[in-house]
């Protein structure tokens, strides 16, 4: 028996390539995979869980507090989505391992849910990218206000949205937003990407990994 | 279109919002029988003017949000948790 | 040059149009309005309802008679305004509601027949014999009535909707609309301006003493990175909350849109502070014949005049009751165009004077009581005021100021409030209070607050600006010379308002909607008294100009007539949309195929690649059936055989999957379901209903426990989304004391059902780590494995009734488990099957499904009964109990088949008794072929006290397809009713 490989789980975006108008700055849409968990703060355990994630090496952005930031330790970015409830994301690893490492390191401080396969991740960055995520995106996307330790849940052209930033830091004249989406919407929500950015063109690259 | 002020999201839009109904409202106990019931499920004061409710920020971080909302106007006079 | 055009203004160049076929030559930056002005021609449109001959009367988006149609290849727009068409070069316009030409329009009769149509005339004449409306009345009216007729093809262009934020929003970009946002950007903050017209400036831009400021403060702004300035963008309505639309016209002034560019686009904007600085519209007067084309408002003609160098005519006649009309006058004058009289109904005011003493020929005291003329102006009539003896004043051109009527349709909407304002005789918006603050956000500011004076609204804005910015709502320093123009401060008299001159003839108050101020005065008398019931009476103010020009005229005519001030009368409710706007740009990119968002499998290329012929439901693309495109029973009854003989396999990714976790886990769920969990061992899956508070089902599923605090619930496909929420709500709500903790894990996990007789046998070749056999894994058994080398999870559950297991693998391997799968079960000839043969299958068996939990249905009426609680809180517990609820003739769920067994029966049929074939006791919910008999068919039904009804016959009767079939009642549960199958 071959040894398993995880695919994207559906189409991808369009062959890498020009995309849309010409003579402007293109826009970069890439899809992307990851390994994700939902960790949830068990009744408490603020305390257990604070000291667990230290030893996990994991930062847990507005613990217990509120939703809203996001933060990136080594391969792991931590994205706090409610109050006592985060969004971790890692590279793809062997099946089931990341989950498993965080849920032996967080042990009864938390639940740890594997999420990561049902999420299909989108990169759109650039000098247009505010731009052309305003077509559908009714957060304010304004570096002051979204910054690149931001992260939100919402929703565009009717497809609930996990938004973060992914970019280096100083890059707020060309930030690279990343939006995780449920992995059967992925195909909708490629069109709306492509339609939003089809007025300032878009380049597309090929399906990542990183 | 209200804009509520989710307290762990900040503004947002409606949408991403779902209304579940009069908050001032509690559900009847185990002991309880259908009269109780029958006001839990479908007895309503149907104010002009403020109104407590329950919206389900689904588009957000899908918590429950207790707000005041003026029927009449729609002035919203604030949002808390449970 | 064409003698329209006035020497030694600037022109652009040349731009070829044709209107009504005949090629026009305009210039560039020119209006059709202009364009057509500048050419001679004057009569632009047929009225609404009399046919009257319309021309132009304004300059702007509140014009109410020079409406016409734009065509372009495959595009057809109507009733635009010819004042906001910008010219291009082959620009294809028509007129409207005429025939068969605009100079020859035989329906013009009904003009001759003018009094015939007064307000409420197609209610009062249009009546009996029952059914004429429709047939005869109606159509005939739309015939005769209306105005451009819309294409009826596919709309070629694209629309987008934009989101977008700013700390201060400026509406308008005149005198006050530039110095609020100057104001604002210096303050650092985030501005957009909205500019309905061209050109940024507004009053700023047909007043040559300001065009220095204009283009400094435009200069200063455009330095300024966090201020955005949008024209050709209308605020078409404001929802409260700092939430204003705008549409801007992208594409609307070229042949079509530039590549991968949008016609329109509609911004939906949320400010944290609005000025509105909307500016004001002059207003007409009532007087006999004012709609004569060469009747125009007297700033329209001085727009023209300065703006485009087009002469609205040779010789004119102005009727003005302001001092700011005056300004006008003189630039006409300047312009060379003879001012044959200058009709103000006042005293002489010191503006009005000095117009007087150079050389105008200004009859103070005096009023213009009619038009002469018919297709164009010929003359007026004038008299001293309070004598009846007329006199007789030859022009061409008649220009009109009633004054002006500041722009508050977004004030109200944003419930900020008006307030009638003496020195304007308007309303004005006001505010705002501190109620009004908490909902509008808005402050008013210039004209549009009644703030009239070019330095007095350039002041008046600064300051809001500043205080939307945050600044001192009262600065101690007025804003420095330089930002201010250059002009003297307002010196005006006083306004007398005039309304009406009473006269023979029509005197219009609402051009667009032939009204008449006869019409308002029989409203009064027929008791429409309230302003919002006149308007629905008589029109008045309806229309693509929403009764700018003529709106408060109306609403003056009316007081007069109830003997009331028309501050107490006031203005109808001004809704969204101000203005116009396509449904193509407020669908967006959301249309056709895009309207909702497709939910795909994660196996849909798969299934795609075999065969498969897809169903949408609800949001989701599901596999119907894999035969290539055959949608009869044929396949579908092969597949369901293929199961019930040997294996198939399905994807039921689509279900809802929830991972429920915590202490109260259990608990959690005993109360979310109608029946218990708290029993349920780990290693095992129970089937659960769950009920609404009211007893009524809401939502089915199996749940499984894969340790003392760890479950996973599944919902049904279509009420995944709301059986989430539902249980969210309780956890969150009304039992926040329980430790319970919910995530969504539909995504994640693909899943399959491997069902027959050969499953066992096909899955124990791939799967590890479980053993498969009766004993290890028995039915209702779940647990975790590893199949085909993926961790996942396996149920030994079952829809079909066969021996079956799902298998549930993450998303990313599902392509690979499948192919292994289908591998392995290659030499059981293992065959996928779709909805179809699964709906098949559970017929059979008589599982409910959707259209069972139809939102009616109790447990009881579907035959469950008996999996309520007896003991324990449940939701639904209390209200099932009650009696309606327990009644003997409820609507109760049976199985039954045609009598004649190969006759079809149709979904939604009505079960009647041969003895009363008109009452429908019931209808079915679901009907197939079977996989049995060679065409067997079968069904499910709710019928009236069905439980107790097996062996009746009845006539399943569907009218619309003309058909009546005998069928017989029997138990829902036709194949193995012992379960024994599930088990083996």
């Amino acid at each position: 028996m071959s040894k398993p490989e995880r695919g994207l789980g559906w189409g991808g975006l369009p062959p890498p390539g020009h995309h849309g108008a010409l003579g402007r700055d293109p826009v970069k849409l890439q899809a992307f995979m990851r390994d994700a968990v939902e960790v949830r703060l068990a009744p408490g355990m603020a305390e257990a869980l604070r000291h667990a994630a230290a030893g996990l090496g994991l930062a847990l952005p507005g613990m217990g507090e509120s939703a809203g930031t996001g933060s990136a330790t080594g391969a792991v970015t931590t994205l706090g989505l409610a109050p006592g409830e985060w969004l971790a994301l890692a590279r793809p690893e062997e099946p089931g391992a990341f989950a498993r490492r965080i849920a032996s390191g967080l042990e009864a401080a938390a639940s740890v849910v594997e999420t990561g396969h049902g999420l299909a991740c989108f990169s759109v960055s650039g000098r247009a990218a505010r731009e052309v995520l305003a077509k559908g995106c009714r957060l304010d996307l304004h570096p002051a206000v979204f910054t690149s330790s931001t992260a939100a849940r919402t929703v565009i052209a009717q497809i609930p949205v996990t938004l973060w930033r992914k970019d280096e830091a100083g890059a707020a004249d060309s930030p690279v937003f990343a939006l995780a989406v449920p992995l059967t919407f992925a195909q909708s929500f490629a069109h709306f990407l492509l339609g939003a950015s089809a007025g300032t063109g878009a380049e597309i690259l090929p399906a990542s990994k990183d | 279109m209200l804009r509520i002020t989710c307290p762990h999201c900040g503004p947002r839009d409606e949408i991403e919002f779902r209304y579940r109904g009069d908050a001032s409202l509690s559900r009847p106990g185990p002991e309880d029988d259908a009269k109780a019931f029958q006001r839990y499920a479908y007895e309503r004061e149907n104010p002009a003017g403020m109104h407590l409710e329950w919206w389900l920020h689904v588009g957000g971080c899908r918590r429950a949000l207790k707000l005041q909302r003026d029927t009449a106007s729609h002035v919203i006079g604030g949002a808390g948790e449970p | 040059m064409s003698p329209h055009r006035i020497a030694g203004r600037d022109q652009g160049a040349p731009i070829r149009f044709s209107f009504d076929g005949e090629a026009i030559e305009g210039r560039a930056g020119d209006t059709l309005a202009s364009a057509l002005m500048a050419s001679g021609v004057r009569l632009m449109g047929r009225s609404f309802k009399l046919h009257r001959p319309r021309g132009v009367v304004t300059a702007g988006p509140e014009e109410p008679s020079a409406l016409v149609t734009v065509v372009r290849p495959g595009r057809r727009d109507v009733n635009l305004p010819a004042t906001m068409v910008e010219l291009f070069d082959g620009l294809e316009a028509h007129s409207q509601n005429r025939w068969p030409r605009l100079d020859l329009d035989l329906m013009s009769v009904t003009g001759r027949l003018g009094s015939l149509f007064s307000a409420g005339f197609y209610y009062k004449t249009f009546m009996g014999p029952q059914g004429a409306w429709e047939r005869l009345y109606e159509p005939l009216i739309r015939r005769a009535a209306g105005l451009g007729h819309a294409s009826t093809e596919a709309d070629p262009d694209s629309y987008e909707i934009v989101h977008a934020h700013c700390e201060v929003l400026v509406i308008g970009s005149g005198l006050a609309g530039l110095s609020a946002a100057r104001a604002a950007g210096e303050a650092g903050r985030r501005v957009i301006v909205l500019e309905q017209d061209r050109a940024f400036g507004g009053g700023a831009l047909v007043d040559g003493a300001l065009e220095s400021w204009r283009s400094s403060t435009l200069a200063a702004l455009s330095a300024m990175p966090e201020v955005r300035m949008l024209y050709r963008t209308t605020a078409v309505g404001a929802y409260g909350h700092g939430v204003v639309a705008a549409l801007e016209r992208v594409a609307d002034h070229l042949p079509e849109p530039e590549p991968f560019q949008p016609r329109q686009r509609l911004y939906v904007i949320r400010a944290r502070r609005i000025v509105l600085a909307t500016g004001a519209v002059e207003r007409l007067v009532a007087l006999a014949n004012n709609d004569v084309p060469g009747v125009m408002l007297a700033t329209a003609a001085r727009a023209y005049v300065n703006r485009h160098g087009a002469a609205p005519g040779r010789s004119a006649v102005f009727f003005v009751n302001n001092d700011e009309a005056y300004a006008a006058v003189r630039d006409l004058k300047a312009a060379g165009i003879a001012i044959a009289a200058v009709v103000d109904p006042r005293e002489p005011t010191p503006i009005a004077a000095e117009a007087e003493a150079a050389g105008l020929p200004v009859l103070f005291g005096h009023e213009v009581t009619a038009v002469r003329g018919r297709r164009s102006v010929a003359g007026v009539r004038v008299r001293k005021r309070g004598t009846m003896q007329e006199r007789a004043i030859a022009c061409d051109l008649l220009g009109l100021s009633g004054g002006y009527s500041p722009q508050t349709q977004l004030a109200a909407q944003a419930q900020l409030g008006t307030a009638w304002i003496e020195a304007i005789a308007g309303f004005a918006a006001i505010g705002p209070s501190p109620d009004a603050e908490a909902f509008s956000a808005m402050i008013p500011a210039g004209a549009a607050a009644g703030v009239f004076g070019r330095l007095e609204a350039a002041r008046h804005g600064a300051a809001a600006g500043a205080r939307a910015a945050g600044l001192a709502s009262d600065p101690a320093q007025p804003p420095a010379e330089a930002r201010e123009p250059a002009v003297p401060p307002r010196r005006d008299g006083p306004i007398m308002p005039l309304w009406e001159v009473r006269g023979r003839g029509k005197a219009f108050v609402d051009l667009q909607n032939d009204v008449t101020a006869d019409d308002m005065r029989q409203a009064a008398r027929e008791g429409y008294r309230h302003v919002e019931h006149a308007k629905r009476y008589t029109t008045h103010g309806m229309g693509t100009d929403q009764g700018r020009t003529g709106g408060l005229v109306g609403a003056a005519v009316l007081a007069a007539a109830q003997g009331r001030e028309v501050s107490a009368v006031g203005l109808s409710k001004p809704r969204p949309f101000v203005t116009p706007v396509s449904f193509g740009a407020l669908a967006g990119a959301e249309t056709g195929a895009h309207f909702k968002p497709e939910r795909r499998l994660p196996l849909h290329g798969w299934h795609e690649a075999h065969g498969a012929v897809f169903v949408r439901i609800g949001l989701w693309l599901r596999p119907l059936v894999y035969s290539g495109g055959d949608t009869s029973w044929g396949p579908v009854v092969a597949e369901a055989r293929a199961v019930r003989s040997g294996v198939g396999i399905t994807d039921v990714s689509s279900l809802g999957k929830i991972d429920v976790r915590g202490r109260d886990a259990a608990a959690f769920l005993d109360r979310i379901y109608a029946n218990g969990f708290s029993s349920l061992s780990v290693g095992k899956a129970r089937y659960g209903l769950m009920l609404r508070e009211d007893g009524i089902v809401f939502d089915d599923g199996t749940t499984s426990r894969l340790a003392e605090d760890h479950f996973i619930v599944t919902t049904t496909t279509g009420k995944a989304t709301e059986a989430l929420e539902h249980m969210e709500f309780h956890a969150q709500c009304v039992w926040p004391e329980l430790d319970v903790r919910l995530a969504n894990i539909a995504d994640h996990w693909a899943q399959f059902a491997i069902a027959g007789p050969r499953s066992r046998a096909v899955l124990s070749r791939i799967v590890a780590g479980l053993d498969l056999s009766n004993e290890g894994f028995p039915f209702m058994a779940a647990g975790e494995a590893i199949i085909a080398g993926v961790p996942g999870r396996i149920f030994r559950i079952s829809f079909s009734g066969e021996l079956a297991y799902e298998v549930a693998v993450p998303a990313g391997h599902a392509a690979f488990v499948w192919d292994a799968i289908m591998a392995a079960g290659e030499p059981d000839g293992i065959r996928p099957y779709g909805l179809d043969a699964l709906n098949l299958m559970r017929i059979e068996k008589g599982h409910v499904a959707g259209s069972e939990l139809n939102g009616q249905t109790t447990a009881a009426d579907l035959g469950l009964g008996r999996m309520l609680k007896k003991k324990g809180d449940f939701i639904g517990r209390a209200l099932a109990g009650r009696p309606a609820l327990a009644a003997a003739d409820r609507l109760q769920l049976v199985g039954l088949h045609p009598v004649n067994k190969a006759r079809r029966l149709r979904n939604g049929a009505h079960l009647v008794s041969a003895g009363e074939p008109k009452r429908s006791q019931g209808y079915l919910t679901a009907a197939c072929m079977t996989s049995e008999g060679p065409h067997d068919w079968i069904g499910l039904a709710l019928l009236e006290g069905g439980h107790g009804r097996h062996g009746e016959r009845m006539i399943a009767t569907s009218p619309v397809h003309d058909e009546a079939i005998e069928v017989e009642i029997a138990s829902p549960h036709r194949l193995d009713p012992e379960n024994a199958r599930v088990k083996a």
